[in-house]
Parts: structure tokens; C-alpha cells; sequence
């Protein structure tokens, strides 16, 4: 994966239309909240915050994920052929989700090593995939990497070096 | 109050996703147990509101849900070809 190609200053007027689309989902969904705009280390980030802020993640972050797809998507409009690559967070939870998913990749890093057998994660979208990436590339005695297409894309964790293929 | 309040949220939603906003049509229908959403758009606009292996569909789906949870209804969003 290629940093540049996915954190890149996002287009003035698809920040604009994202932040207003945002804006007006959240107060027809009946939630108190307002759209801040951020940057978080290159990446153009609309904040949700107020009283309901809470309220926007979701299960898992479902409807936080759901609301990006949907900013992105009307974003996208106003650049054409192009990825506005906003991200949508609320009540800190993208911060949450990546010392939690650090701390997981770890944690399978290790299990990996011990039983030198292939983890294989759960599916998850692209900035997710990074953040495990990311923090198994600085550990030692397992590589990673990425199998499966769309939305059923997993990491794969392998020891390093591989286990020898079976007994004939 | 419920209804035009999620039908309201499901057209807004469309409208901004579609090339043709004005050809966005919306309706509520209640049904035992549930709340039916018809959602309509121009043809043309059809990829527009569903997306890639459904995933604009789905998301879609995921806010309206929440909403939902939140009124204790549930909803379901279907959509029609014009």
C-alpha cells in the first residue's frame, strides 16, 4: 500500500460538500450535533460533535463507517473521478478503534509466533487493514498480508519463515 | 410523526447521492410490524443509490437502522424500479 495515494490534501469543495451533507443528515436524524473539520496526520477528517455525538457510532462503529460511505460518496460528486477520502469520526472512536486494533494485531502477532500456524482476521476496510499492517510490520517472526476482494478482504498473519508444508 | 420523519431522512439521503434529485420519489407504508420505505430514483440513478455490490444501499440502510433503534420501529427500506 502506497501512502500517498491514499492521504492527500482532499479538494477544498468536496470538504465542503461532505461537511454540508454531514451536517444535515445528522439534524434529520434528530440528533444535536455539529461538523467540525480536521486534520489528523494528512487525512481530512469531519468530527462530529455535541450533545449526540455518542450516538452516531453505532455498533462497531457501523453507522460512523455507514455515514463516511455516504460523505464520500456525495464528496465525490464535486471532484470528478476522483476519491474525496474523508473520514468521518465521532466521540474520539477512530483513535479508540486503532489502539484497539494495535493492541489486537499484537496480541495475534504473538499467538502467530508461538503456534507458527496462519492467523487469518476477520474482514476489514482499507484504513483498518493499515493500521494491523502497520503494527506487525516493526514485529518480529511474522509477516502479513492481504487476501479476498471488497469487503470480504482479510489480513492474513504468517510466521515467519512459513511453516514447512505438510508431511507427504 | 414517525414516518415522514424517516421518509424525510431516506429522501434527503437519495437526493444528495442521485444525479436527478427531482425524480427522487419517497413513501412510507405501514405494515404489521414494520415500516415499509419505497424509495424511487430515474433509472439512470439506480447504480447511484445502490452501489458498488450494494454498498451505498447498505449504508443507507445502516443510518435509517439506527434511527429506527432509536424510535423502536422497524424499518425497512426497498428500492424500486421506476
Amino acid at each position: 500500500m502506497v501512502a500517498s495515494e491514499t492521504r492527500r490534501p482532499a479538494d477544498p469543495k468536496a470538504v465542503e460538500a461532505g461537511k454540508r451533507f454531514l451536517s444535515a443528515t445528522l439534524g434529520r436524524m434528530g440528533l444535536k450535533a455539529d461538523v467540525e473539520v480536521r486534520d489528523h496526520e494528512g487525512d481530512t477528517v469531519l468530527a462530529v460533535v455535541g450533545a449526540d455525538a455518542a450516538q452516531v457510532v453505532g455498533k462497531k462503529g457501523a453507522t460512523l463507517d455507514a455515514l463516511q460511505l455516504l460523505v464520500n460518496r456525495v464528496a465525490s460528486k464535486e471532484v470528478e473521478g476522483d476519491r474525496a477520502g474523508l473520514i468521518v469520526d465521532a466521540d474520539g472512536y477512530r483513535a479508540r478503534r486503532e489502539k484497539d486494533l494495535t493492541t489486537m494485531a499484537e496480541r495475534l502477532g504473538k499467538k502467530c509466533v508461538t503456534e507458527g500456524k496462519v492467523i487469518v482476521m476477520d474482514p476489514m476496510p482499507p484504513r483498518e487493514r493499515r493500521v494491523v499492517h502497520m503494527a506487525l510490520a516493526r514485529f518480529t517472526g511474522v509477516t502479513t498480508r492481504s487476501e479476498g476482494e471488497g469487503e470480504e478482504r482479510r489480513i492474513q498473519i504468517i510466521p515467519m519463515p512459513p511453516p514447512a508444508a505438510p508431511a507427504r | 410523526m414517525s414516518q415522514t420523519f424517516v421518509a424525510e431522512l431516506v429522501a434527503h439521503l437519495a437526493r444528495s447521492l442521485v444525479d436527478r434529485p427531482e425524480l427522487v420519489v419517497v413513501r412510507a407504508i405501514e405494515e404489521t410490524g414494520h415500516l415499509l420505505i419505497e424509495l424511487k430514483v430515474a433509472p439512470s440513478d439506480l447504480g447511484k443509490v445502490i452501489g458498488r455490490r450494494g454498498s451505498t444501499a447498505r449504508a443507507l440502510r445502516t443510518v435509517v437502522a439506527s434511527v429506527a433503534a432509536r424510535i423502536r420501529r422497524r424499518v425497512v427500506v426497498n428500492i424500486v424500479e421506476d
